[in-house]
C-alpha cells in the first residue's frame, strides 16, 4: 500500500519518522522517534498484513475462513486465536456491550461490502446476537464459532493491533490505526505526543485513546438512517442520544472498548461507567452544535459521515 | 389585644413571609454560585476550538498548547 515518509532531523533534536497509509479500512499513522527506515517499513507491512488476514470483505482472509467455518473447530494462527480472547474478554468487562457477534446485524442493516462502494438495501434485523461466550469458543489454536453465527472484529483489531505495534515499533513512538492509538514514550520533545481530541490537544505518554462515533461510517437506507455501531440488546444500529464518544485509557483496545460502550449506554449512563474506567473522556450529543447533521434527503447509497468540524482528513471507508 | 387578633396578625405574617419567599425562590433558580451545580442550570462556554461537549480528564492526562500529530477522529 501507498505511504508516506517524513523524516525531519535536526541538529540537537531526535528524528522524527512518520506514515501515512490505509489499512484496515481507514486512515493509518504511524510515527516514531528515532526509528529505522526498515523499522517504519515494518510498521506498515505489519498492519497491512493483518488488514489481508482480518477483514471481513474478502473471502480468503482468515477472517471469512473462521466464519465461512461456524458450526466446526477451526485451526486458527497465534494471531488471531489473541484477537478472538480479546473480543471475549471485552464482551465480559463491559458486560455484553462490546460485541464481536453483531456480523450478521451489520449486514442486515446493509453494511455488507466497504461503504466506498454503498450499502446494500437493509432488511429486517438478525435479532440480539447470543452471548459470546456461547458462540465462540477459543483454545489454543482453534476456535469454533456456533453454526449461523459470525464475528466482525472491527474497532478490537485495530486497537489491539495498535497496541502491539507499538509495543514492537520503538521505545518513543504513536501508532494511529483509525483514530484507536496508543502513544508509547514521551514524544519529540518527550512532553507527552500531542494528540487531537474534543477540540483540545493532548499530551499523551504510555496512554492509548480512541474516538467512536455513529456519524462516521453512516448510512440512509429506506429503512432510515443506518450506522455500524450495533446495540447487542436489538440487533440494530445504536439509538443513543450520543453521536461521539472520546477516551483516554491505559491502551487502545481499552479506549476502544469503553468509548464504545459508552456511546451505546448513552449521556446518562455513560459518566457513571467512564469515570471510574478511563483516564479521561468526552461525550458528544446528537445533534449537538458542531455536530454534523446528516441529510435524510440525501440520496441512499452515498456515504455520509463527512465531518467539517473535526479536525480529520479524508477517510477512507474501505473496511 | 384580643386573641382573635394576634391570631390573625400571626396568620397574615405567615401567608406574607410564605409570598415573599416563593417570590424569592423563583426569582433565583439559576444561581450560578449554587454548591452543586447541574450543568443544565449554567453551562459554561466552550472555546470557539472546542466542539461542544462535556470533557472530563483525570490528573494524569495532560493537556498542552502545541500542535498536534495526530488525531482520534478517524474512524
Amino acid at each position: 500500500m501507498p505511504a508516506r515518509l517524513l523524516k525531519i532531523s535536526g541538529t540537537g533534536h531526535p528524528s522524527l519518522s512518520e506514515r501515512r497509509f490505509q489499512a484496515l479500512g481507514t486512515d493509518c499513522h504511524v510515527l516514531a522517534v528515532e526509528a529505522s527506515a526498515e523499522r517504519m517499513d515494518g510498521a506498515v507491512e505489519h498492519i497491512s498484513a493483518a488488514h489481508r488476514r482480518f477483514t471481513r470483505f474478502e473471502s480468503e482472509s482468515e477472517l471469512s475462513r473462521l466464519n465461512a467455518a461456524a458450526g466446526g473447530w477451526h485451526a486458527i494462527s497465534t494471531d488471531l486465536e489473541a484477537l478472538l480472547r480479546a473480543a471475549l474478554r471485552s464482551w465480559e468487562e463491559t458486560a455484553g456491550w462490546v460485541h464481536a457477534g453483531v456480523l450478521p446485524a451489520l449486514l442486515a442493516a446493509g453494511y455488507t461490502r466497504p461503504l466506498r462502494l454503498g450499502p446494500s438495501p437493509a432488511h429486517g434485523p438478525p435479532g440480539p446476537p447470543p452471548p459470546l461466550p456461547t458462540m465462540l469458543a477459543v483454545l489454543p489454536g482453534r476456535a469454533r464459532l456456533r453454526a449461523g453465527t459470525a464475528i466482525d472484529l472491527g474497532g478490537i483489531a485495530k486497537g489491539w493491533l495498535a497496541d502491539q505495534l507499538a509495543g514492537w515499533l520503538a521505545p518513543n513512538c504513536l501508532v494511529n490505526l483509525g483514530g484507536d492509538l496508543f502513544a508509547r514514550g514521551g514524544g519529540p520533545d518527550d512532553a507527552g505526543w500531542p494528540v487531537r481530541m474534543a477540540g483540545v490537544t493532548l499530551l499523551l505518554r504510555d496512554q492509548g485513546a480512541a474516538t467512536s462515533s455513529s456519524q462516521r461510517r453512516s448510512w440512509w437506507s429506506a429503512g432510515g438512517r443506518q450506522h455500524h455501531l450495533i446495540d447487542p440488546r436489538t440487533g440494530r444500529p445504536s439509538e443513543s442520544d450520543l453521536a461521539e464518544v472520546s477516551v483516554v485509557a491505559t491502551s487502545a483496545l481499552e479506549a476502544e472498548m469503553w468509548a464504545k460502550t459508552g456511546l451505546l449506554l448513552g449521556s446518562e449512563q455513560a459518566p457513571l461507567l467512564l469515570i471510574g474506567r478511563t483516564l479521561g473522556f468526552w461525550l458528544g450529543m446528537q445533534g449537538e452544535a458542531g455536530l454534523p447533521l446528516q441529510n435524510p434527503t440525501r440520496p441512499a447509497g452515498r456515504e455520509t459521515s463527512v465531518n467539517a468540524r473535526l479536525p480529520t482528513q479524508a477517510v477512507s471507508l474501505s473496511d | 389585644m384580643r386573641p382573635a387578633g394576634l391570631k390573625a396578625a400571626t396568620t397574615l405574617l405567615t401567608v406574607g413571609f410564605t409570598c415573599l419567599a416563593a417570590l424569592y425562590v423563583n426569582a433565583h433558580v439559576k444561581n450560578a454560585a449554587a454548591p452543586l451545580h447541574p450543568a443544565v442550570v449554567n453551562r459554561p462556554s466552550a472555546p470557539a476550538s472546542q466542539p461542544e461537549g462535556s470533557l472530563n480528564l483525570s490528573p494524569s492526562v495532560k493537556t498542552g498548547d502545541v500542535t498536534p500529530v495526530t488525531s482520534t477522529y478517524a474512524s
